[in-house]
């Protein structure tokens, strides 16, 4: 075992020295820097771009109103001009962006009661005019609370004499009129202010869409229902809720392509969003791990060395080992270096205030807590497996064929035009596709059930990879230990 | 005494061709033992499979009683090798090349690395990288690696390769020692009749993989030496005369072996007939610009000892 352990440090040590790795550890650090930089181009980007949000002025809106003459015009001319004249801005901010429609509800809210008025109904134009007075005091006071509260009481009285065929129109069913009922409510009690650049208000937004969402999947028939978008749509909706409830700003979870309308460009992309999709760049270093894998052997023989290695009071089976292990630690070690840069990289650009991020998961419909430096690095395990295995096929190739050249040609082309080969081979209805190994190594497509070829599950993908990884290494094994040394 | 090496019946094909053909002999600890014969006789195939990087499709060999196949670990523990070239990696620095084989030997220390380095006198550069040593520091590197873990055995496929005539000698007197000091049986192979004299102590002569004769050195010498006298060269003018007063000493014609317009060379028994004809020819008035011994080549010997006939030689 020691002299095993010596090889390794030889097999290190060898590697280390080349010039070429010192030029693929700087790769390595680039492909980080070239990562960062162009999420942090990206956020420059989407900021200019919030930034320069156009609003049209009070005096063009009610000037646009006035010559238009669309349905309610003069409700528009009324708010605007109100808003003009009390100063109120249409900017994004905490003070004035609830007022303009707390304004524009005002001024309808007063039309209404006159039109109620003519028409005799008495009781419905007090409660008109009330709402309107109500509102005018919150906005004379500045007091987006009793805004809020205005909201949340309205929304109670509508509930509670709903009728299904009149009230269709404005909400579409009881249920989703609950949904808000409930948005408004909890919006109240806990203070959120109605401002979409508050990350609370937006969670709620979530929160209600992620429900209403629901909602709408399994009000599908029975049989059309679609159980992994439910399942999804539930996942969301609990991670969500438990982000509201236990007012968790920042995290990462796996659940995407779900509702999540809670990304704010103004802010701009933050360090877990970055960290999170760094793992693309494993595709790089990818190719790098293949280079070294396909002359690990070869470059012995092409420069004769390989007799000086193989005349010592070792094995060769040991020699074999210890340059696979080698290799993997190797590829490894590139990893953990890419994982820490990545790090310090995206901490330099987007900030390091949220470090302790939570990851949050559900299990058995409960939310959990885990570590987000965790689950970063098990995508980036995840997203080795394609690595590790073509590494291992050069390995071997460049063992039985002794050539460099070939090994690591074929092994990077393989690598970059496998997949399109077996996606082909799918479009082409060739079944036994699936098994070859390139169909089976996006595993976290394949646990989510996006496989390439349908009907594909975890366990064989795995079984496929298990099968493929032992002819590559008996190959290998066969073409060091067994053959000639000529 | 038992033999460090004992090489017994080797026989290997190389894509139906005989590589080896049923070789069998012994090495002793304390000797240089040569192992002589043209290129491509079947030298280098014997060294690797005593090294263990070929197989032998039958036949054994044991090192300090240690059979290479089965026992590998514990018969290259006894052996240090130079094979063909001495190709070490030419990134790294000779130290580091040296260290890298410390790792996987046992009892080599880093006392013991300097030890080597200076034995083979390449202290002033053992911190180069070896990419930018000549092909006889190379050479030296490579038997500093093979002596480092002090072999009982050492197997070196042409050492001399690429040096200078200062460098081959140093080398040769490096080998002597240590195998008549030290006590290390040398295994060296060589192309080169003068060298192996120069060196060995017993010669082992393959040909076309087959072994064909195992003798001291001297003997080999002397039956070349006996097999009918040294050829000389001649350098006169003219030629034509001095042919002439040859003819008139009533020497054998065929002791004349070849001759031009600038030279003949004249097989002969003794020196004093060498000096008899200069003193002839000088008489007769023949300008003599020199008279030199020929050595006698690898080739010849082999004419002689294997009787000539069918003998190929690559």
């Amino acid at each position: 075992m020691r002299k095993l352990g010596n090889i390794v440090i030889n097999e290190y040590i060898k590697i280390l020295l080349k010039l070429s790795t010192i030029i693929m550890l700087i790769a390595v650090v680039l492909v980080a820097v070239g990562y960062n930089g162009l999420r942090f181009i990206q956020k420059r980007q989407e900021q200019r771009w919030a930034g320069s949000a156009y609003y049209e002025s009070y005096d063009d809106i009610i000037n646009r109103a006035k010559s238009e003459k669309y349905e309610g015009w003069e409700i528009t001319v009324e708010a605007s001009t109100f808003l003009k004249d009390n100063n109120i801005t249409q900017k994004y901010n905490e003070d004035d962006y609830w007022i303009n429609s707390a304004a524009h509800t005002m001024f309808e809210q007063k039309a209404m009661a006159k039109e109620l008025l003519d028409a005799g109904d008495i009781a419905q134009a007090q409660k008109s005019q009330k709402l309107a007075d109500n509102l005018n005091e919150a906005i004379k006071a500045k007091d987006w609370k009793a805004y809020n509260k205005i909201n949340a009481d309205t929304l109670e009285a509508v509930a509670a004499d709903y009728k299904e065929d009149e009230n269709v129109p404005l909400y579409e069913s009881k249920e989703q009129l609950e949904i808000m009922l409930w948005a408004a409510k909890y919006q109240s009690e806990h203070e959120i202010p109605p401002f979409a650049g508050d990350w609370r208000y937006g969670l709620l937004n979530e929160v209600q869409a992620n429900k209403s969402e629901l909602i709408r999947l399994k009000g599908a028939d029975p049989g059309e229902q679609d159980r992994k978008a439910i399942a999804a749509a539930e996942d969301a909706l609990l991670i969500s809720q438990y982000r509201l409830d236990n007012n968790i700003r920042v995290y990462t979870s796996k659940i995407s392509g779900v509702i999540n309308d809670n990304y704010n460009y103004e802010e701009g992309l933050k360090f877990w969003d970055v960290f999170t999709s760094s793992a693309l760049g494993i595709n790089f270093i990818s190719v790098l791990i293949i280079i070294i894998a396909g002359s690990l052997i070869s470059s012995e023989f092409s420069s004769g060395t390989v007799k000086y290695l193989l005349v010592n009071p070792v094995k060769r089976y040991k020699i074999f080992i210890a340059k696979y292990i080698s290799l993997l630690t190797f590829a490894f070690l590139m990893l953990l270096i890419y994982y820490l840069f990545n790090i310090l990289l995206s901490g330099i650009f987007f900030g390091f205030g949220d470090l302790g991020a939570p990851h949050l998961y559900v299990s058995g419909s409960k939310v959990l807590k885990g570590s987000s430096f965790l689950y970063v690095a098990s995508k980036y395990l995840v997203s080795s497996v394609g690595m590790i295995c073509m590494a291992t096929f050069a390995f071997a190739l460049s063992s039985v064929a002794r050539s460099s050249a070939l090994s690591i040609g074929l092994g990077i082309f393989l690598y970059l035009s496998g997949y399109g080969i077996v996606a082909v081979m799918s479009a082409s209805k060739l079944d036994f596709g699936r098994y070859i190994i390139f169909s089976n190594l996006e595993l976290n497509a394949i646990a989510e059930g996006m496989s390439i070829f349908k009907g594909q599950t975890l366990t064989f993908a795995l079984a496929v990879i298990v099968v493929y990884m032992l002819v590559f290494l008996l190959t290998a094994w066969d073409g060091f230990v067994r053959r000639d040394v000529k | 005494m038992t033999p460090l090496l004992k090489i017994e019946n080797l026989s290997k094909k190389f894509n139906g061709r005989t590589a080896l053909d049923n070789i069998s002999l012994e090495a002793y600890s304390g000797e240089v033992f040569g192992f002589l014969g043209p290129n491509g006789a079947g030298k280098t195939t014997t060294i690797k499979i005593i090294t263990g990087l070929l197989d032998a499709d039958s036949g054994n060999v044991q090192v300090n009683g240690f059979d290479v196949k089965k026992q590998f670990e514990k018969a290259l523990e006894n052996i240090g090798a130079i094979v063909e070239n001495p190709e070490l990696y030419g990134y790294m620095s000779g130290l580091q090349n040296l260290r890298q084989f410390r790792r996987i030997r046992s009892g080599v220390t880093e006392e013991r690395i300097m030890e080597s380095v200076r034995f083979v006198g390449l202290e002033n550069r053992i911190n180069d990288k070896v990419k930018r040593y000549s092909l006889g520091m190379k050479q030296r590197l490579g038997v500093a690696q093979a002596i480092l873990h002090r072999p009982k055995l050492l197997v070196l496929d042409e050492p001399t390769n690429g040096l200078d005539p200062a460098g081959i000698k140093e080398l040769r007197d490096m080998f002597k020692k240590l195998a008549h000091e030290e006590g290390v049986a040398i295994f060296v192979s060589s192309h080169m009749l003068f060298e192996m004299e120069m060196m060995c102590d017993r010669v082992g002569i393959i040909n076309q993989g087959k072994l064909v004769d195992v003798k001291p050195i001297k003997e080999l010498m002397e039956q070349a030496a006996g097999g009918g006298g040294t050829v000389y060269r001649f350098t006169v003018k003219p030629v034509e005369q001095a042919l002439k007063i040859i003819a008139s000493l009533e020497m054998p014609t065929e002791s004349i072996l070849e001759f031009n317009e600038q030279y003949f060379d004249l097989k002969v028994d003794n020196t004093e007939t060498v000096i008899m004809i200069n003193a002839r020819l000088a008489a007769a008035g023949v300008g003599i610009m020199g008279v030199a011994p020929q050595e006698k080549c690898l080739e010849d010997i082999f004419m002689e000892i294997t009787g000539g006939g069918g003998i190929q030689i690559a």
